[in-house]
């Protein structure tokens, strides 16, 4: 176990390290800090010592051997925007975007086991062909236009009138189709700090408010995959001989599909949706963005359009760093669920 | 209706705590706003911009300010002297506070203006002054290198910071007035003015939140807003949705896809105005030799469509423009209009030899102007009508100002808004002979030289009779249109919104420095 | 009255392109404590009589007709419910490949449990013991180990007599095994089949052997079907069938067998195949490969073409053969209904 996790630890230095010298080569590509912090009116005098300063026309190798040196430290630099070290800046924005991820996710399971095994159970019944034909629009929508209109129903409000007004029934069902809106449209609102200095949108019922649609956007990006994953592999988990065996038991239905079929179902979805979840945590930019939710996604468009090359940098590497964390998780997981896998050594 | 709050709620600790002061009772107005971005620091000396300028404006005042006509309002100054062709005398008030409790006096004047001489953004427009001495408490007098017609203007700059305050170390042992554009100072986290409205609470890139400033000098101003809220929403539609769901009671800027739909919400109201930055075209004489000749110059002059571009492409949302001063400014010339015929531009291409046309490359951002990128498009369609075939690159501002610095493309598009609020500014930047010993016409895509218009800014600018020195300004941009020298397109409208219960439209201008301390909400 | 009683089994599969018939008129019974074996190549339909005993069939299959007469109650009547009573508990299944047959993610334990606690309430400690006292039966080396050992963990014929084992726990009337050994090595089957066949006797409990073996047949089982194309072509004792197959299939299948080849002379195929389900030959369905539809003197014997055969008995044995019926004629032996 040991071996296996120092194995991955050496694997995540790798990445991280290959990450920082491609961010690190293509910085002139992501233009001119100092063209952000200044006015136009500046002078180019003034430009090139405040260049100086910042240690900018230093050749290639000098700047990311400064990098690196401070790196092994544990300091990655001051982001140019925030004035403050960078990992501080992203400690900052993680909560965030690991609570919104938790809510997603938590979503995602939640309804997505219940509907795919339902499509798997009765794969003709009118509900099962109405998620599936759901799902495929969810593919298709990116999540960007989801988040708007979600917005514009929830938060807004939306007035329809598709029948007539006039008579009773007509403005019944316009009434009844049309919203409110009322809820939270962008931010986070007032999260409550917990354990000192964790900031919890979880920890009041006006937090979880603001969550609401954030995370429904999210989760729309997977719940299609996840929906149609488990459903696929619940109808050939039912196909199997030991699920025939169980039922020439005398094993209840119910049985069968939750403990035999279900246990089966999840190994391949945990496998694909693990990484999938890993890589949600990196794919927030969009929600975030709509949202004006204050994770490590708004902090990294913010960070590209302003070029602060540091908290890119840094953010990448980063992000390189959880992807081999969740995809260490995620073996570990797989490993503890599936008996027949020998993951870390031990006799099996 | 208001509350008294202890003045330590006005400095704040250098770690961003996410500590919420107890929400007050509901008999307090508040108002919730939302800008494309919040201020990058609070130390108002740190960049020359848009986002900081707004911010001086709320928690400290100036020595005077624009009315909407371009006027001058006294703040902190109630008079003003011209007492030779180098010196002004300015008279203070004697009854101000800053939010620390220390009495504003001329020594933080002093202070000031020496500050702004240090700090890298502001030192070219301070230039001009020479020194300024406190002769009395509420005395100020200020000296001018060379007789300077826009001390005024400059003026406007000049928001009295409590010297008291920032004089010192802090616990760093780093002191407290220094100016540091990428680390932290004192200045950037710590605040305190004179101005209607005190920081209490900041979480960078998330939320300012302002108190009204109990011993605000200014009894006269109409302003009832207790707490102001600031969160930055960067994305448009969100913006726009956060008004509309009243979440937010005030955005700006609102972008020009959502002016119906703000204009039709019955809870919302709209307030546009024209605003004072130019879009333009550079065409670069040295790249090009056909755009030495002037008579090519002017057949792109009448081949662009001016007025088409406002009224289809910005949908109403620009004021079509034919020369770099907007109205209000000393150089505007009323006479000046966009000149689209393309007969006309047909001949003159004939004229110059260029019948067949010839080919050149454009370059403009596509993230930085209002329709940028679909503006360019345009344009090169136009000058396909005269046999120009254009190669049209767009980039995102990050990448595009690198490139300009370059002079990469023979046509490249920039938008300027002159400090000053006055017309020299366009002249000294924009179109004077680029010189990089005194940084002169440092952004002169077109390498257009005119060293007599030069010197006429030069004069205009020593020119202490406002009268005759708008009729040189005036001079310089007949010149430029008659060499039709570049391509003005058009000023870029402003436009905010609020819901309707929310008067902002008395305390907006041309220059969008929103005067919220005088801002009035009514019950609903 | 039997134990068991199939009378005029009809099993089709609903098709898009219609309804194929995979099993046609089947009639077997069994007595308590019988062993009976079911015979014929692959696609004869011996898995689909097997599983459509417990109502078993994997859609789009379905029972259309006939009666299945288990201890005084009629299966094919019962809900689901009801059925799962009798499934794991009357009577209960081994199937063909323990590895596939055991869920890999549960333990040997939690599969013995589940499939007491499914049919008594017990705690699952008594259950535990249950399931204990039923592997040492079909003697696993330590067994109490094996409870909490996963199937990856257990050898295939270790696997198998876990299957048994589950078979029995709660002392069924019959046991089906269907291809119970085909999966297994070489060395392992006979062990396999012994103690099956110790365990039957032992508890007497009915087995329903399903096989393409003969000579598992011909060693285990008291009387056995020969199934040919969905029907059943002849039916007897066990020993009478293999030492004098009547019908013309069952004759090729036994000299089919190695032992009935000259040693170094090539084995006696039957030529053709089986055909298909949906595209059956009209009349018998044996006879476009059958050597007998004519006659010694030459003349074709029309009715093997056009009429499906009915059973004639001959000694203790039925067979469907108009062959066989013919010859019967001649000798005019009289017809005795014996099963």
């Amino acid at each position: 176990m040991i071996a296996f996790l120092i194995k991955r630890l050496y694997h995540a230095l790798l990445v991280m390290f290959v990450i920082s010298i491609i961010a690190f080569a293509i910085q002139d590509n992501l233009g001119d800090p100092i063209q952000q912090m200044v006015g136009q009116s500046v002078p180019e005098s003034e430009r090139e010592a405040l260049r100086e300063e910042l240690g900018l026309n230093d050749p290639f190798l000098v700047q990311y051997l400064r990098f690196a040196g401070n790196a092994v430290q544990f300091d990655f630099g001051y982001s140019y925007t925030f004035n403050q070290p960078t990992t501080e800046v992203i400690m900052r924005h993680l909560p965030a975007t690991l609570e919104l991820v938790a809510a997603s996710t938590f979503l995602i399971i939640a309804l997505s086991v219940p509907i795919g095994v339902y499509s798997a159970i009765r794969p003709r019944a009118w509900l099962s062909r109405f998620f599936m034909g759901v799902s495929i629009v969810g593919i298709s929508i990116p999540v960007f236009l989801t988040a708007i209109v979600l917005i514009q129903i929830f938060a807004i409000g939306v007035s329809v009138a598709p029948f007539p007004a006039d008579t009773g029934w007509g403005a019944w069902l316009n009434e009844a189709l049309s919203t409110d809106g009322g809820m939270p449209a962008y931010g986070r609102g007032d999260p409550v700090n917990v354990f000192g200095t964790w900031d919890s949108n979880f920890a009041s019922l006006e937090g979880l408010t603001y969550l609401v649609l954030p995370a429904v956007s999210l989760a729309s990006i997977m719940l299609p995959l996840f929906i149609r994953l488990i459903r696929a592999e619940m109808l050939e988990v039912l196909q199997s001989e030991y699920v025939k065996f169980a039922r020439a038991k005398g094993i209840s239905l119910r049985r069968i599909y939750f403990i035999h079929a279900l246990k089966n179902t999840m190994l391949p979805v945990i496998t694909v949706g693990g990484v999938q979840i890993g890589t949600l945590v990196a794919y927030t930019i969009l929600t975030e963005t709509v949202f004006q939710w204050p994770g490590m996604g708004l902090m990294f468009l913010n960070a590209i359009q302003r070029s602060d090359v540091p908290l890119i940098v840094t953010y990448l590497m980063i992000v390189g760093l959880i992807f081999v964390i969740t995809n260490t998780l995620v073996d570990l997981i797989y490993g503890l669920v599936n008996p027949t896998v020998k993951l870390t050594g031990k006799p099996a | 209706m208001t509350l008294k709050k202890t003045l330590l709620a006005s400095v704040i600790g250098a770690a961003m705590t996410t500590a919420v002061l107890p929400s007050v009772a509901s008999a307090e107005t508040s108002l919730r706003m939302a800008y494309d971005a919040d201020p990058v620091s609070l130390d108002i000396h740190e960049q020359l911009s848009g986002g900081i300028i707004q911010l001086s404006h709320m928690t400290f005042d100036p020595l005077v300010r624009w009315n909407k006509d371009l006027s001058f309002e006294p703040r902190l100054a109630t008079g003003w002297e011209q007492v030779d062709d180098t010196t002004m005398r300015m008279t203070l008030r004697d009854d101000v506070e800053f939010h620390s409790g220390n009495t504003f006096s001329a020594e933080d004047v002093v202070w000031t203006i020496e500050r702004l001489k240090r700090s890298p953004d502001f030192k070219a427009i301070f230039e001009p002054i020479e020194s300024v001495t406190a002769i009395d408490d509420t005395t100020v007098e200020i000296t001018t290198t060379k007789p300077y017609p826009l001390l005024l203007n400059l003026a406007t700059y000049v928001f009295p910071m409590d010297s008291a305050f920032y004089s010192g170390t802090d616990a760093d042992g780093d002191p407290k007035d220094e100016i540091v554009k990428n680390g932290n100072s004192f200045a950037s986290t710590h605040v305190s003015g004179t101005g209607p409205y005190v920081v209490t609470e900041r979480q960078q890139g998330v939320r300012i939140t302002f108190d009204r400033f109990d011993d605000y000098w200014d009894e006269e101003s109409p302003g009832n807003v207790d707490e102001i809220v600031m969160t930055p929403i960067s994305e448009n539609a969100t913006r726009v949705a956060a008004l509309l769901s009243g979440d937010v009671d005030f955005i700006a800027p609102v972008p020009p896809n959502d002016l119906d739909r703000v204009r039709e919400d019955e809870d919302v109201q709209l307030v546009t105005m024209s605003g004072t930055r130019i879009i333009l075209f550079h065409m670069n004489q040295e790249r090009v030799e056909a755009f030495q000749d002037p008579k090519v110059r002017q057949a792109f002059a009448y081949a662009i469509n001016q007025e088409g571009i406002a009224d289809r492409l910005m949908k109403g949302f620009a004021t079509p423009a034919a020369q770099f001063s907007p109205e209000g400014y000393a150089g505007h010339v009323e006479s000046l209009e966009p000149r689209y015929d393309l007969e006309k531009a047909k001949q003159l291409m004939v004229d110059a030899g260029y019948e067949d046309g010839f080919e050149i490359t454009m370059m403009a951002p596509n993230n930085r102007y209002v329709n940028d990128a679909k503006i360019a498009q345009a344009v090169a369609a136009m000058l396909a009508r005269i046999n120009v075939t254009v190669d049209l690159k767009t980039l995102p501002k990050a990448q595009y100002w690198g490139e300009f610095d370059e002079r990469v493309a023979d046509m490249m598009m920039i938008g300027w808004h002159a400090d000053t609020e006055d017309s020299a500014n366009f002249h000294e930047y924009l179109t004077a002979c680029p010189d990089a010993d005194t940084g002169a016409g440092q952004y002169n895509a077109s390498n257009y030289c005119n060293p007599e218009l030069d010197k006429l800014v030069a004069e205009a600018n020593l020119e202490i009779d406002l009268e005759k020195r708008a009729e040189m300004l005036q001079q310089v941009e007949q010149t430029l249109y008659d060499d039709a020298a570049f391509v003005p397109l058009h000023w870029q409208d402003l436009a905010w919104a609020s819901a309707s219960n929310v008067n902002i439209e008395p305390v907006l201008n041309v220059m969008n420095f929103p005067y919220l301390g005088d801002l009035v909400i009514t019950d609903e | 009255m039997a134990l068991l009683d199939v009378t005029n089994l009809d099993v089709r599969f609903a098709l898009r392109r219609g309804d194929v018939q995979a099993l046609r008129d089947v009639c077997f019974s069994l007595e308590r404590g019988e062993r009976l074996g079911i015979v014929g190549e692959s696609g004869a339909g011996k898995s689909v009589a097997a599983f459509s005993l417990l109502n078993l069939i994997a859609k789009p299959g379905y029972i259309a007709g006939g009666s299945i007469h288990f201890d005084g109650q009629e299966l094919t009547a019962m809900s689901d419910r009801g059925l799962r009573h009798v499934r794991g508990h009357r009577m209960s299944m081994i199937f063909q490949d323990p590895m596939m047959t055991l869920n890999p993610v549960l333990t040997i334990g939690e599969q013995m449990v589940e499939c007491l606690k499914a049919h008594r309430r017990i705690s699952t400690k008594e259950a535990r013991a249950i399931s204990l006292r039923k592997l040492e039966q079909v003697q696993i080396p330590s067994p109490s180990a094996r409870l909490d050992q996963y199937p990856h963990e257990l050898s295939g014929g270790m696997r198998q007599r876990v299957i048994i084992a589950i078979a029995l726990l709660l002392d069924p009337d019959i046991i089906i095994a269907d291809e119970p050994t085909t999966a297994l090595d070489v060395t392992i089957q006979a062990e396999i089949m012994a103690l099956l066949l110790e365990l039957c006797e032992k508890h007497n409990v009915g087995l329903i052997l399903i096989t393409h073996d003969l000579g598992v047949v011909s060693q285990v089982t008291q009387r056995m079907l020969v199934m040919y194309a969905g029907r059943v072509i002849e039916q007897g004792p066990t020993r009478e069938i293999i030492n004098d197959p009547q019908h013309p299939y069952t004759q090729g299948l036994i000299n089919a067998l190695p032992q009935m080849a000259t040693p170094g002379a090539r084995l006696n195929q039957i030529p053709g195949s089986m055909p298909s389900l949906d595209n059956l030959p009209s009349g018998c369905a044996f006879h476009p490969r059958c050597g007998f539809v004519a006659r010694a003197d030459g003349s074709t014997r029309h009715a093997c073409t056009d009429e499906v055969p009915d059973f004639v008995t001959s000694g203790n044995c039925r067979v469907a053969c108009h062959m066989v019926a013919e010859m019967l004629d001649r000798e005019r032996i009289p017809a005795e209904e014996i099963r």
